[in-house]
């Protein structure tokens, strides 16, 4: 499987917090059958989760040393989850933020609780950049949830990203609902954990889940988009 | 700043002939289905739902007296009276009652609905008087038509029921004969009504969607109710149009 | 939420009856100017989406195709569309000219079709207070200088007060209007506005028509100087 969203780069977000961590999280997301992994850390003003892909990528390649050491059968890309708003523009034409690994797809999302900017606008002004915007988990925005809503992000160019936990948990309610309403209007073009911290990987449950409701085919599609690896 | 004076042209509401024809062509799908539509409903109501009806006709003659003691004036009179009499008598009870039970298959028919399906005329200064009954049965019309003219005559010219005016005087002239064709529905006058009916109906279809259409078609249009130069027609297609500003 | 898709006909299919349409109202504009240039031209309709954006979009590249000098001024701050229509990031622009005092020069986007845009940038609070303000004057002027042609693009006349007060600044108003679309009573109550400002509307354009179904659409109306109708122009 290859998994888009991580929060496993140790000590710069909310996520992992420190090496120890992160190894158990990588350690669980290959036992589950993840291949390739992306870890994308928050890049959020109010938050001050401002860590910079220079320092980003220095951390990165001692995560990969300690991978190499533990022959661990995952492979690892740096990326970030861009919280966004029209002064991150300029991040990303100065790299300072990065898009997922090698590719044009860059990670995108939104506030949790309102709607802060104007979905439309920001994926036109990412697509404007000559990046793919990928949605962040849209199934968690209370502030959109029309199937032509959607169709419409689809349209204009926009990816879209689900979290596994919303699939297969229903604690969230209106997050699983969403998630079942884009799945089933085959909207959706990854399936990632967003994984925070260890022993939360709803990978393979969220696989086996989609593959029997759509089939293995849907299945591959979501859990293994390979159109983020070069 | 030029002074924008506009000058109110009072301007004929009128349309012209030509306009008529824009408008009659940008709806003629419109029409042509509407009118398809409706001449189809009246075909299947023609050749479908309504039953054929067929019409007997016979004739009898009323004998005016031939006494030449009797003056050319009071005859005639005379002879005018008996035809009224008679046409009444053809259809009263007494005879029609007598119809219904005498023709074999007439079944459950009401005495009003006998009634309905009979015709007495005659042509103004002929003696002759037509017997028409209006059947969905061809055998039955022609039973009718002759039992009420046998029975009708039968029972004028027994002594035993006292109808001394009419006693004697009515003769049969020609019976009445298999129906080969329906009288009704008059199949091609049915659809052409239908086509008509749904031409017109579609007009005031177009018409009225014309009259309450408050959007601009022409340049036209949008030059005389604005009063503005129309500068440029550009264009984009209807499809795009929700899409572009 | 909306789609929004623009397409430039004057640069994507030049040789197309859509951009000859756009070349004669350049020209009927040109006609206009003798005895005063129109170099500012601003593009407004009575309600949204009738194709004001569009019209001034291939207006400019119909200027940018004679060479001349055009820059595309997005006015319409509350709703901007240009940078979709060529494909731009929209974060910086007149919003920070207005607010952070920037020099425009540094925001004047310098498109490959030769049309320089300049953009709304972030959302601008009170718009209508903006427009009146001295600066947004003082742009338009240092911007004359600069460029054979300006062209606006502003909100639609009965939204809001923006158009009419941007139409002060213009030397003439384009009147867009939507075949079978826009209704007859709201596109005379916008154009009521326009001239109860005084503004100088140069004309009508007739967007979106249909070709397959216009009758009215046939390349050489140049001349169609409807004389029974009693206009001045």
């Amino acid at each position: 499987m290859i998994d888009i969203h991580s929060h496993i780069l140790p000590n710069v977000d909310d996520g992992s917090d420190g090496m120890e961590t992160s190894l158990a999280m990588l350690r669980e997301a290959a036992g589950l059958g993840v291949s390739d992994i992306f870890l994308t850390p928050h890049y959020m003003r109010f938050r001050n989760y401002l860590s910079p892909s220079s320092i980003n990528r220095e951390i990165f390649s001692r995560v990969l040393e300690e991978v190499k050491r533990e022959k661990l059968p995952i492979k690892l890309h740096l990326g970030n989850e861009i919280y966004y708003s029209v002064d991150m523009l300029d991040a990303i034409r100065k790299g300072v933020v990065l898009p997922l690994g090698d590719s044009d797809k860059i990670l995108i999302e939104f506030s949790l609780l309102e709607e802060e900017d104007d979905i439309g606008e920001a994926i036109a002004n990412v697509i404007s950049l000559g990046y793919v915007p990928v949605i962040a988990h849209l199934e968690r925005y209370p502030y959109v949830s029309k199937t032509k809503d959607y169709e419409i992000m689809k349209r204009m160019g926009a990816l879209i990203q689900v979290n596994a936990r919303s699939i297969v948990r229903h604690s969230d309610f209106a997050a699983h609902n969403k998630a079942m309403k884009l799945l089933k209007a085959g909207l959706v073009d990854f399936v990632a954990s967003d994984q925070h911290r260890p022993g939360h990987n709803h990978m393979k449950e969220a696989y086996i889940f989609v593959s029997r409701k759509y089939g293995k085919q849907i299945a591959e599609k979501l859990f293994v988009n390979k159109s983020v690896i070069k | 700043m030029e002074e924008n004076e506009r000058q109110e042209v009072v301007s004929e509401e009128g349309m012209t002939f030509a306009q008529l024809m824009r408008i009659v062509w940008e709806n003629i799908l419109l029409i042509m289905l509407v009118t398809i539509w409706v001449t189809a409903f009246g075909l299947i109501y023609t050749f479908a739902l309504v039953s054929p009806k067929y019409t007997a006709e016979g004739t009898v003659m009323v004998q005016a007296d031939s006494n030449s003691d009797t003056p050319e004036q009071t005859a005639i009179s005379i002879a005018n009276a008996l035809m009224t009499t008679y046409k009444e008598f053809v259809v009263s009870d007494l005879v029609l009652d007598s119809v219904l039970e005498d023709v074999e298959g007439i079944g459950d028919m009401s005495e009003e609905a006998l009634q309905n399906s009979i015709t007495i005329s005659n042509t103004s200064g002929s003696f002759i008087i037509h017997v028409q009954v209006e059947n969905t049965s061809p055998e039955l019309a022609m039973n009718i038509t002759n039992q009420i003219i046998a029975n009708s005559i039968a029972i004028a010219d027994d002594p035993d029921n006292g109808f001394d005016f009419l006693e004697n005087k009515l003769k049969e002239v020609s019976p009445a004969k298999l129906p080969t064709e329906p009288s009704s529905p008059n199949k091609v006058l049915n659809v052409m009504i239908s086509f008509i009916l749904g031409l017109v109906l579609a007009l005031l279809i177009v018409f009225f969607k014309e009259l309450f259409n408050n959007k601009f078609q022409t340049k036209e249009d949008l030059e005389k109710v604005l009063n503005l130069r129309v500068i440029a027609t550009v264009p984009g297609t209807i499809k795009e149009r929700k899409l572009v500003d | 939420m909306e789609y929004f898709e623009y397409h430039n006909v004057v640069i994507e299919s030049p040789n197309s009856r859509g951009a000859e349409s756009y070349r004669k109202l350049e020209l009927n504009i040109a006609m206009m100017s003798l005895d005063k240039k129109v170099q500012v031209v601003q593009s407004t309709s009575a309600v949204p989406e009738d194709g004001k954006t569009t019209t001034a979009i291939n207006l400019a590249a119909v200027y940018a195709e004679k060479k001349k000098k055009v820059i595309i001024l997005d006015l319409d701050l509350r709703r901007p569309k240009i940078q979709l229509a060529f494909h731009k990031p929209n974060d910086k622009g007149f919003y920070d000219y207005v607010t952070k005092d920037v020099d425009y020069h540094e925001l004047i986007i310098h498109d490959e079709s030769g049309i320089d845009l300049l953009l709304t940038g972030k959302h601008i609070s009170f718009p209508h207070i903006v427009l009146e303000s001295q600066k947004t004057v003082a742009l338009i002027e240092n911007l004359r200088k600069e460029y054979d042609y300006i062209i606006i693009d502003t909100p639609p006349v009965l939204s809001v007060t923006d158009p009419l007060i941007v139409s002060k600044y213009a030397d003439g108003v384009l009147y867009v209007v939507a075949y079978n679309k826009t209704k007859r009573d709201d596109a005379k109550a916008g154009l009521a506005q326009l001239e109860k400002n005084n503004a100088n509307v140069l004309g009508s354009v007739f967007a979106n028509i249909d070709i397959k179904r216009f009758k009215g659409y046939h390349s050489y109306d140049y001349y169609n100087y409807s004389s029974d109708n009693g206009k001045l122009h």
